[in-house]
């Protein structure tokens, strides 16, 4: 009797251990919260991502308010920054408007009057308006009325483009980002900024996903 | 002893049956797989956004890289089958997760990532283990280059048919006129079937629908037959062995051999019991003779409980092929008749539909059917 309650034992224990590594993957959840967008994340693949859209603006902002074509005339230049003439060659799907409001929201607030931006983007907003005031729907506001909207100088271009590289026995995936911007001179077409931001990414998935 | 060893036996038979029921209840994350089909599901009753938002999702998880989860190490443990992992789907699946992501971006005419979507999809292809079948999803390079054209990208556009020409050398290319694209899936999803002894084997049945059937655009009287640019069942079943298959195959031997050895051991201590009573030592003999067994018993009980099944579950509402073609028409046209002919060239008259040409703010029209 007493070895039959050893080997019971012994065996209970055993499958009571194999019993216990039934666990649920983070069965607790995760509550709301911030993060920080400036920061890569642990999980993340080879794309675009905040922390890359984050460091490209900031760094095109500092390149651009050491322009002085662009920041020392002696009047302030119209501009369009916008994501309109920004073209996506690469093969990571991106939104373009995080790029360009980003740029034209920090760009505007740092220049603080020594550029003037032109919101082409909403210009179907001012059209209407100046419609309405045109057909006498409403009055003239109180600042001015104007012949047309304003022409802009200079207008923001640019490119994102990548290479993939992928290693077909170990399945790892490289991602190497160009992305260029351009200020283009808006009569001559000539271009009087213009600056890069590249990285590399490079990941490789489980074994069970290869 | 023969008591005290059968009442053993009856209580680890017990034990293994609760120890069985607790293993069970594991079973990996489907929301890919939820996701792709509800997606797809939102893409033909025409909720575009709540499709793309779908299909997003899925991007997303694909993408992300699971270099390590409690999910993925349970997989690959002995004791929990391969569909315990989160599913991504293989690769032809996730390659037709960015085919639809692509083609809602087509239709909010944002071509750049459209044309990023299908070259998604062609990388997810590059994995494959058979070389020559690495990358050769003809449709999404098709698409890619068509989206280079709507981008206004001379280079990527030629680049892109220059590298279909490779592996469809007959399409015959767009011409400079044509305004849209005709895109139009016919049959059902390839099947994921387990085989060989404990399911450990991946294989790939076609899918019970419409098989080997010609589309035709008919237009006043005339006919246009469209191209058979993509068969998923092909693209199933081509890619060859992968990774993990090895770590399957390594259960499934493990699992054999444990039971080969458990029996071995049961045989060899029924033997010795039999023949215990003609020696001095009988008792002794029937002692050795029962460990003997219970331990055979326990190396089958070890063999059972080796889950050494592959994942079986499949993206079910995809087609089994992609027809396309491109051509030119006037804004003002907003649907196209289709026909179809089955392999003995005869008309499947009840299968004849139209489909809406969708125009985009810049012109550009795409139709797509699905034809089951």
């Amino acid at each position: 009797m007493n070895i039959q309650k050893k080997i019971i034992g012994v065996v209970s224990v055993l499958l009571i251990s194999a019993c216990s590594s039934v666990e649920i993957e983070n069965a607790e959840g995760q509550s709301s919260q911030y993060v920080d967008s400036k920061k890569a994340k642990g999980s993340s693949g080879v794309g675009i991502e905040s922390n890359d859209i984050a460091g490209m603006t900031d760094k095109m902002l500092s390149s651009m308010m050491a322009n002085p074509v662009l920041l020392n005339r002696d009047k302030a230049p119209r501009v369009i920054v916008d994501a309109e003439y920004i073209t996506n060659e690469s093969t990571s799907r991106v939104n373009k408007n995080i790029l360009g409001d980003r740029l034209r929201i920090q760009l505007n607030r740092a220049a603080n009057g020594r550029m003037v931006f032109v919101a082409r983007h909403l210009n179907d907003m001012v059209s209407k308006e100046r419609e309405l005031k045109r057909d006498g729907m409403v009055d003239a506001g109180t600042i001015r009325t104007t012949q047309a909207q304003a022409g802009a100088d200079y207008r923001l271009g640019g490119r994102i483009m990548s290479h993939d590289a992928i290693q077909t026995d170990s399945q790892k995936t490289s991602r190497y980002h160009l992305i260029t911007f351009e200020m283009v001179d808006l009569e001559l077409g000539t271009v009087v900024w213009s600056d890069l931001y590249e990285f590399e990414k490079s990941a490789q998935d489980n074994v069970l996903y290869r | 002893m023969f008591k005290l060893l059968g009442s053993c036996f009856g209580k680890l038979l017990v034990l293994l049956l609760l120890l069985e029921s607790a293993l069970v209840c594991a079973s990996g994350n489907d929301e890919v797989l939820k996701n792709m089909e509800s997606g797809f599901a939102e893409f033909r009753a025409g909720k575009l956004k709540p499709a793309e938002r779908l299909f997003d999702q899925v991007l997303n998880n694909i993408e992300t890289v699971f270099a390590d989860s409690e999910s993925a190490r349970k997989a690959r443990s002995l004791w929990y089958s391969e569909d315990n992992k989160a599913y991504k789907g293989e690769p032809y699946e996730r390659s037709m997760a960015y085919y639809y992501r692509g083609l809602l971006y087509l239709l909010n005419t944002e071509y750049g990532n459209a044309r990023a979507s299908f070259l998604g999809g062609l990388m997810q292809d590059a994995f494959a283990e058979e070389a020559q079948h690495r990358s050769d999803f003809a449709s999404l390079m098709l698409l890619s280059a068509w989206s280079a054209r709507l981008m206004g990208s001379a280079y990527l556009e030629k680049d892109g048919f220059e590298e279909l020409l490779k592996f469809r050398p007959d399409f015959i290319l767009p011409d400079a006129s044509h305004n849209t694209l005709v895109v139009v899936e016919t049959g059902a999803a390839p099947r994921k079937l387990a085989d060989g002894i404990g399911h450990y084997e991946l294989v790939y049945r076609k899918g019970k629908g419409l098989e080997d059937v010609t589309v035709a655009l008919s237009s006043k009287g005339a006919s246009l037959n469209l191209y058979p640019i993509e068969d998923l069942f092909w693209q199933a079943s081509t890619r060859g062995g992968r990774q993990v298959d090895r770590i399957i195959k390594g259960k499934a031997v493990f699992k054999s051999e444990q039971a080969a050895f458990g029996s071995g051991l049961s045989k060899a201590a029924n033997n010795a019991l039999v023949v215990s009573e003609l020696f001095e030592e009988s008792s002794e003999i029937a002692l050795i003779s029962g460990a003997l067994s219970l331990i055979g018993v326990g190396q089958m009980a070890v063999s059972t409980k080796v889950d050494a099944r592959v994942d079986t579950r499949y993206w079910s509402t995809l087609p089994a092929m992609l027809h396309v073609q491109t051509l030119h028409l006037d804004q003002n046209v907003n649907e196209l008749d289709f026909s179809f002919i089955d392999d003995f060239d005869d008309p499947l008259a009840e299968l004849n539909q139209s489909a809406k040409v969708v125009w985009d703010k810049n012109g550009h029209g795409l139709v797509w059917l699905r034809v089951e």
